[in-house]
């Protein structure tokens, strides 16, 4: 596939993008970061109980980076990758993604800003169980507006690159995980997204599958310019990643590459 | 768009066939109701369309045929076609009565007729009863076993069966036809007529007439075709328009709940799939869409069968119940299908809430 730089958004009343020159942070030098996070926090609950979940969390992720945020259960990285990939509205902080401040948005405007900007690959793989490996990847490009035979063709090709060509009428059931979560690989790819965000894409693969689909994660960063941003408790996973970071009650903190 | 309404409905074949059963005798008693309605209505004003003339004259105060009576002397037909504008009018003589036969006895809406106001449709025999002759309707004929030439007897007369007529059936009475000779004395005192049937010159106005005829003859009225016929289908109407009022809209929520409830299962074992499709991007209206889609095609489905069963519902009916006046009309089709697509929009709203309130953070694990 020829490689294509994602678009910006404009800003929001009148905001520098984070990115730019003059934030600090870690980043490709000269670079446009496609993810960045300044102070994110998230507090669940009120008053004694609450639970800060995410706290002042800074981050920014360069385009083609390859970034891997582990820790252990209940530190918070899930609900980190909810609050980058406007799934879950911070307390605090500011989230920008290409330029586009997402925290300013409305939460009508949320849907459409995750489909232009995010690709999601989830643990579970998540598939409509009911659609072909073929028409999971094309739902994804209907919602932005590819329909017809642009849609299907741009399927095919997406699942052929990833050595799905023979399954591309199986529905998920008689997938393989492997192959689920190439699907589901696809699916992400699918509108060109800046930015991948990654669940455990290998928890439920047994360790070939586990080490295709990091390669595949790891090869789209290079070739399509994609900031790959995974969660993950897999040891393998650190071989391909650019930048190690560990997240502790919340907290964020570079490992280095 | 990928049909995901349409995979995610015939994927479970069991519950799709249960709301489309459900929708279809919904269907099937909304038109049922709706056809009995019309063919009440119908049956009542036939007599009325066929009884060829302009206008009716009746009994001051008289409107209808079977809930006002109304008794003329014969002879003023002479005044009624000296009225300016009115070219003829011929005396009509009616009555209910009952009459018996081997097979039992019978309600019967007795009509003495010289040329207008007989029956206009035969099965089989002739239009034009001689004496001692009468015309029974083809329902009753068939609900007492009766056929052509046998005898019936009424009011301590007998009559032999000439002719069998269709389209006069009121389901719980029918039309039966003599000559007006023998209807004298008999339904009537002698010289008495119910109503006139007044036929009116070439390019005076049926209306204008009855004012005149009404001004002129005092302790009539007179009505056009049009009055007189909504005057009968009146009294149809108020007898049955509260009980059906009753019965359609159970007739339309039974639907809209067996829709609702197969829409909501269905969106319930799919929330994790809407929540997927909320995270990947999907705005609330395409969910709608998705939500609506299922519930329209259920619904349309259900609306289909229930045509289905009321074609052979009603094949069933006129076997078995023959005096029961199905009517069906295309505009009754019509509303029977935007009924169906009310129940989908209607059932939608609960999923559709639901739908609307899903967390798509839910598709991730809390880590």
């Amino acid at each position: 596939m020829a490689g294509k730089r994602p678009g910006g958004v404009s800003f929001a009343h009148g905001e520098k993008p984070l990115g730019q020159a003059g934030a600090s942070g870690e980043g490709a030098e000269g670079a446009l970061n496609a993810l960045v996070a300044r102070g994110v926090t998230k507090v669940f609950g009120e008053g004694p109980a609450a639970v800060r979940a995410v706290d002042g969390v800074d981050l920014n992720l360069a385009r083609g980076e390859v970034a891997l945020v582990m820790g252990p259960s209940g530190s918070g990285k899930t609900t980190l990758l909810f609050l980058l990939g406007a799934l879950l509205r911070p307390t605090s902080g500011a989230v920008e993604v290409n330029g586009a401040a997402l925290t300013a948005r409305r939460e009508s405007d949320l849907p459409e800003l995750r489909r232009k900007h995010f690709g999601f690959v989830f643990q579970d793989f998540n598939l409509l169980a009911n659609l072909t490996a073929l028409e999971n990847v094309e739902i994804a490009l209907n919602l932005a507006g590819v329909r017809g035979a642009e849609a299907r063709r741009r399927s095919r090709t997406l699942l052929r690159e990833l050595g799905l060509r023979r399954r591309l009428d199986h529905l998920p059931e008689t997938l393989s995980g492997g192959e689920k979560q190439r699907v589901a690989i696809a699916r992400a790819l699918a509108n060109e997204p800046p930015v991948i965000l990654a669940d455990e894409p290998t928890a439920n693969l047994d360790r070939e599958h586990g080490r295709q689909v990091v390669a595949l994660l790891r090869d789209t960063a290079r070739e399509h310019g994609t900031a790959v941003l995974m969660v993950s408790h897999d040891a393998r996973i650190t071989e391909v990643a650019d930048r190690l970071l560990i997240m502790e009650d919340g907290r964020l903190r570079g490992m280095g590459k | 768009m990928v049909s995901l309404a349409r995979r995610n409905l015939f994927h479970e074949r069991t519950r799709l066939a249960i709301s489309v059963l459900g929708v279809g005798f919904a269907i099937l008693l909304i038109s049922l109701l709706g056809a009995t309605y019309a063919g009440f209505e119908r049956a009542t004003g036939l007599y009325i369309d066929h009884l060829g003339g302009d206008l009716v004259v009746l009994q001051e105060g008289a409107r209808d045929l079977f809930h006002s009576f109304s008794i003329l002397p014969q002879n003023l037909s002479v005044r009624l076609e000296g009225v300016d504008g009115v070219r003829s009018a011929e005396a009509l003589l009616s009555r209910q009565t009952e009459g018996h036969a081997e097979g039992g006895d019978f309600r019967l809406a007795m009509v003495g007729f010289d040329v207008s106001g007989g029956p206009w449709k035969l099965a089989e025999g002739r239009a034009k009863p001689g004496p001692g002759e009468i015309v029974l309707d083809r329902v009753l004929a068939v609900k007492r076993g009766l056929s052509l030439n046998e005898e019936i007897h009424l009011l301590g007369r007998t009559f032999r069966i000439v002719g069998i007529s269709e389209e006069t059936n009121l389901f719980i009475l029918q039309y039966a036809f003599i000559d007006r000779a023998e209807a004298e004395g008999l339904l009537l005192p002698p010289g008495m007529a119910s109503f006139f049937v007044v036929r009116v010159e070439e390019g005076v106005s049926p209306t204008a007439a009855a004012e005149a005829i009404e001004a002129e003859i005092p302790g009539v009225s007179a009505l056009t075709l049009d009055e007189f016929r909504d005057n009968n289908t009146q009294v149809v109407g108020e007898a049955f328009a509260p009980i059906l009022i009753v019965l359609y809209g159970t007739g339309f929520l039974v639907g809209m709940m067996v829709v609702g409830q197969t829409i909501y299962a269905a969106t319930l074992e799919k929330m994790r799939e809407f929540a997927i499709l909320k995270a990947i991007g999907a705005r609330g209206r395409t969910l709608f869409s998705v939500l609506l889609q299922q519930s329209l095609l259920s619904s349309l489905l259900g609306f289909l069968a229930g045509v289905g069963f009321t074609a052979f519902l009603a094949v069933l009916i006129r076997e078995l119940v023959p005096a029961m006046p199905l009517f069906f009309q295309p505009s009754q089709f019509l509303g029977l299908f935007l009924a169906a697509v009310g129940m989908s929009v209607a059932a939608s709203y609960m999923p559709l809430r639901r739908i609307l309130k899903v967390d798509p953070a839910t598709v991730f694990r809390r880590g």
